[in-house]
């Protein structure tokens, strides 16, 4: 791995050029909506999610459901903005586990050094054998399935990105001249970490969350059409492209609709990303 | 380059040693007691106790381990409590269709990829860097087994073109598609922007300038050296491509390890996501060491991590 | 090379063969039939599926059989008669009959397999039971048996015609081990050449069949081979066979059904399932349900024919009791006799039971909500109905909440009886099927879900076995049905109508009283 290069802090400047980017912007307002949505679900939703209308089945988009009602009589857009808020959650508690777990962990490795930066660093290489989707299935199969096990497999799965980053950054923030000079001043390993290491880390740490969150999401998606996630009759998106399978014939505005919203929700959060990672990364500057 | 290769096959050695450690863990991490779980009540305690001696649980943790280990590397990865079948050949039975699969995923993924991403970094900053590019994020954030639907929907139900459960060539390809499509867009963008950092270099500006054809600056000097990372990145596509085949082959009934680790999970049947685990960790350790040795064959600037 | 990378390149290999072969393989005289479930062995006598119980219609041979208006009719035996007391039975077989390995199909062959089926070392599920009451097996000579029973025994009949009864070549199952569950030795039309896991099964002719029921062809059948295509998915399912892939899917997904009825090139068939295609059980020995009006109460809170209309698109009838208007011993009266869709009876049930709604509108009772737990298995009506189940109640202020599970570990929960409810269906030919769910000897060992232990309703259900008076065993049944109803161990929801797609290029198929298609005459266009 070549050296390492701190990223920016998120200083002021890098904010103002992010919103040139198009592309950022875009994800950004999408995200935006997206949060809304979650978080004004109720007010939107014309319907409850879990209300059946045994004389509406299967109804193809109309003015009175735009998006359509499903086999039980639901209706498919109150369910899509209701999900928008499990999907908000997952992404959020998800990446959080991710994040926090994922930072310690880097942390303590690079200050720490010797024995323990082995120790953590060589679980860190076992979860990284096995790509996000597998790891995130083995702990779904000894948690059991159910949205809260699905989160915290999805966040676990997730750890391993963001343990190596940290400790990377905090290694090449270590070396630098004024880092350095304040550790032979005495400054202990909790006042680097948070004077020095955090101020520099939480750039990256940005970016993989937010591509992250859009990660989480579709791997969330993945584990409830598995059927190993959301349990009915929850509005999970994957769960509710799981339900369309059958009526894909019959009722394609079932499959349409979810997948259209995790497509556009996960390319709203990637473009931010991308946008983030562009502004603060040093080799783009 | 040797001792590169000695250095990074013993540093797979711990790594190895976590994944069994990982996989062993699994019937000891669950709720509950797994003798029990395997036997259920139609067992009576004589049947219980039998099991667990039979099964070695009586015995000291690292002492089962290490019979876990021992068993595992002579191909035994114990019994599946469904089928009653050994699951090492369950895997085995299933393990062709998938790699047949993640083959031709990872054929496609090339193939499209990078050819997108060249046409792409070429183009650059004009409508069609644009519109690749904006491809490429839709496909990495189309959910497969959405894109799998809709392929199904309009090429199998609509258009006929391609079969539903059949076998063979054809009925590997809606599949393939869908498995690589994600792929395929992470090479896309990769291999422009690994070509565009090589294009700008100064040797390249040179040659341009010396009036050497833009096709042969890019053939010659460009790809080689934009290659490196992109190869890396093949490897590790592969990786999860495999994990990917979880989801597709649910999506086509393929039968192949990924949907075998979904039902073995909801069957709970520990034995064989056990196996499955431990399966899929050693191959990806493996790929893993394999990329890493390529890797370094390539690029001569590499020599110590 | 140690074994899962032998096997690796094996399959590797086998796939990319088989890919191309297979393809080439749909051949003319091919039938292939798409099915949901996959086998858990293809021993008859070590399965708990109804798959294998297909497989076996064609592959093996059962001591009797019925014919196409149900009565009993030759299989291997071809004449059969009874002692004055009904205790002893003496079957003489046709002659010439062989197994697939060429080794002769004698009476001793048959004491084999039943000895073999009653073995405790066997753990036979299913098979064991159909031949309980068997306490001996007597050779007379090469084609002549003579089977001794316990006591006297109604579905003794009934029970060799079952497909997991048929004969098998018990030498070969020692021999063999666990392999023979996956190729079992048997005698039928065609035998099995191979089961690719996951992918199909594959039966190929038996050119020396010779000893068919006398109602349909007796020889060797015209279809060459037989493919069993697993395909999870009924959406899949359905697709396949409209593009052709598939000649037959049974059952055919009852959403898909309209868009095929009027198409010239299928026949669709149907007929009144066998069964009570879902129901909820609940477990008597966890609150609420330990409490008989709470159980009776959920009978009058649920309103079955909902889910006739949005489940099955009203392709079926709605259930009232244990039994289906299909199965012989049905009590019609149990459709006024039991618990009748009245949500305020069940208020005031509740309401004795000690639940009384608070300002919300839920029940509670001490403080404590009532809620409890359904466990479903993973298909797509039984998720619908739960899912339906769940408004009607949170409509009279019950919260019961949705756990999927896959099915056998549904099974195994529901065994250990730490359960509330759960969401079941069966399949059976005729109504012995109480035994099993009812009779206490199946608690925690076979469908005694509801843990009900009565010594009045194991009395019922034993009366129902011996007797051989069919007025008698009808007032029996009728009883049970009564009984059941009264303790409301059950909600029953729906018995669907079985629908059975063909391709027009089939001919020559019956659809046999049993719920299977009989194919020994049949051929392929």
């Amino acid at each position: 791995m070549s050296a390492y290069e701190p990223m920016a802090n998120p200083a002021p400047r890098a904010w103002r050029r992010l919103w040139r980017k198009p592309g950022a912007v875009l994800g950004g307002a999408l995200v935006a909506a997206f949060t809304a949505l979650a978080l004004f679900a109720p007010v939107v939703a014309p319907y409850p999610p879990m209300e059946m209308d045994f004389r509406a089945v299967q109804q193809p988009p109309s003015l009175a459901h735009p998006f359509g009602t499903d086999d039980l009589g639901r209706d498919v857009f109150s369910r899509v903005a209701y999900g928008a808020r499990i999907s908000l959650q997952v992404g959020l508690i998800a990446v959080g586990i991710a994040a926090v777990i994922g930072t310690a962990m880097g942390l303590i490795a690079a200050l720490a050094g010797g024995w323990l930066d082995g120790v953590i660093m060589r679980s860190v290489d076992v979860m990284l054998a096995f790509p996000g989707i597998l790891l995130a299935l083995a702990v779904v199969a000894v948690l059991g399935p159910g949205l809260a096990n699905m989160m915290i497999a999805v966040g676990v799965s997730a750890i391993p990105v963001y343990a190596r980053t940290v400790r990377g950054t905090t290694l090449s923030v270590m070396e630098l001249d004024y880092v350095v000079a304040a550790r032979s001043l005495g400054a202990g390993h909790v006042r680097v970490a948070l004077q020095y290491v955090l101020p520099n880390v939480s750039a990256p740490i940005i970016v993989l969350a937010t591509i992250g969150i859009a990660t989480s999401i579709l791997s969330a998606a993945g584990l409830s059409y598995l059927g190993l996630g959301a349990q009915p009759p929850t509005p999970e998106w994957g769960s509710m492209l799981s339900d369309a399978r059958a009526y894909l014939r019959t009722g394609w505005w079932m499959a349409v609709f979810p997948g259209l919203a995790i497509m556009i929700v996960v390319m709203a959060f990637n473009l931010l990303g991308d946008g983030l990672r562009d502004v603060l990364d040093p080799r783009t500057r | 380059m040797i001792p590169f290769l000695l250095r990074r096959l013993v540093a797979a050695i711990p790594v190895l040693f976590g994944v069994s450690l990982l996989a062993f863990s699994m019937t000891h991490l669950t709720p509950g007691d797994p003798v029990k779980i395997m036997l259920g009540e139609r067992a009576t305690a004589e049947d219980v106790a039998r099991l667990r001696l039979e099964l070695g649980l009586d015995r000291p943790l690292p002492v089962q381990y290490l019979s876990f280990v021992s068993r595992a590397l002579r191909g035994d990865l114990g019994t599946s409590l469904r089928s009653g079948q050994p699951v090492a050949r369950e895997i085995g039975d299933r393990i062709g269709a998938t790699a047949t699969l993640t083959l031709a995923a990872m054929g496609i993924a090339i193939l499209v990829g990078v050819l997108l991403g060249t046409l792409a970094a070429i183009q650059r900053s004009s409508a069609v860097d644009a519109l690749i590019m904006m491809i490429a994020l839709v496909g990495i954030s189309m959910p497969t087994f959405w894109s799998g639907l809709l392929l199904i929907l309009l090429f199998s139900l609509t258009l006929g073109w391609f079969p539903i459960t059949d076998g063979g060539w054809s009925g590997l390809v809606l599949p393939a598609v869908t498995l690589g499509l994600p792929a395929a867009a992470v090479l896309a963008r990769l291999t422009r922007s690994a070509l565009q950092e090589v294009l700008n270099q100064d040797f390249v500006r040179t040659a341009h300038s010396k009036g050497v054809a833009a096709t042969a600056v890019v053939a010659r000097h460009a790809l080689r050296n934009a290659l490196i990372p992109v190869v890396t990145i093949i490897g590790l596509q592969f990786g999860n491509l495999m994990a990917g085949s979880v989801i597709v082959e649910s999506v086509f009934a393929r039968a192949g390890i990924g949907r075998f680790a979904v039902n073995a999970i909801m069957a709970r049947d520990l034995p064989q996501v056990q196996g499955i685990v431990l399966f899929a960790g050693v191959i990806y350790v493996v790929i893993n060491a394999l990329v890493d040795v390529v890797y370094a064959a390539i690029d001569p600037r590499i020599s110590v991590r | 090379m140690p074994t899962p990378f032998r096997n690796f390149f094996r399959s590797l290999l086998a796939a990319l063969v088989f890919g191309s072969f297979a393809a080439a393989q749909s051949g003319q005289n091919t039938l292939t039939l798409a099915y949901g479930e996959e086998p858990d062995p293809l021993d008859p006598q070590r399965t708990s599926t109804a798959v294998t119980g297909l497989v076996m219609r064609y592959a093996g041979d059962t001591i009797l059989t019925k014919d196409l208006t149900g009565a009993y009719a030759d299989g291997l035996a071809e004449s059969w008669a009874a002692s004055e007391d009904g205790l002893t039975w003496t079957f003489r077989l046709k002659p010439d009959v062989t197994f697939h390995d060429g080794t002769p199909l004698d009476a001793s062959a048959v004491r084999d397999s039943i000895l073999r089926a009653l073995d405790p070392a066997t753990q036979s599920p299913i098979a064991g039971s159909l031949f309980a009451p068997v306490t001996d097996i007597e050779v007379v000579d090469a084609r002549t048996f003579r089977i001794q029973l316990e006591s006297s025994f109604a579905p003794f009949l009934d029970n060799l015609t079952d497909p997991r009864g048929a004969i098998v070549q018990a030498a070969a199952a020692v021999e063999l081990g666990a392999d023979f569950g996956r190729k079992p030795v048997m005698s039928g039309p065609w035998r099995v050449e191979a089961w690719e896991s996951g992918e199909r099964i594959v039966l190929v002719r038996n050119d020396d069949y010779a000893w068919g029921p006398s109602y349909t062809r007796t020889g060797a059948p015209r279809i060459e081979r037989i493919v069993f295509r697993i395909v999870p998915e009924a959406a899949t399912r359905a697709a396949a066979f409209e593009a052709g892939e598939a000649q037959v899917v049974m059952p055919f997904p009852v959403n898909d059904v309209p868009r095929f009825l009027d198409d010239a090139r299928f026949e669709m068939v149907s007929f009144l399932r066998k069964g009570i295609a879902r129901l909820m059980e609940m477990n008597v020995l966890v609150a609420p349900f330990d409490d008989v009006r709470v159980r009776r109460a959920m009978n009058h809170a649920i309103d079955a024919s909902v889910m006739v209309d949005v489940v099955l698109e009203g392709r079926g009838v709605q259930a009232y009791g244990v039994l289906p208007p299909s199965i012989w011993g049905y009590w019609e009266g149990i459709e006024d006799y039991a618990p009748s869709y009245d949500p305020d009876a069940a208020l005031a049930l509740l309401a004795e039971a000690g639940w009384t709604p608070d300002a919300s509108g839920t029940l509670r009772k001490d403080g404590a909500p009532l809620t409890f737990t359904l466990l479903s298995p993973p298909f797509d009506d039984a998720t619908r109905s739960a899912q339906i189940v769940q408004q009607q109640l949170a409509g009279i202020g019950v919260d019961m909440k949705i756990e999927t599970i896959e099915f056998g570990t549904l099974l195994e929960l529901a065994q250990e009886g730490t359960h509330q409810a759960n969401l079941i269906g069966y399949t059976y030919a005729n109504p012995d099927i109480v035994h099993l769910w009812f009779h206490s000897s199946n608690i925690g060992t076979g469908l005694a879900h509801s843990h009900f232990d009565s010594p009045e309703l194991d009395a019922l259900i034993e009366r129902s076995r011996v007797e051989t008076d069919e007025a008698v065993r009808l007032e029996a049944y009728a009883d049970i049905q009564r009984f059941v109803a009264d303790q409301a161990l059950w909600v029953p929801f729906y018995i669907n109508d079985n629908y059975i797609a063909t391709s027009a290029s089939l001919e020559g198929e019956q659809v046999h009283p049993d719920g299977f298609l009989l194919l020994n005459d049949a051929s392929l266009d």
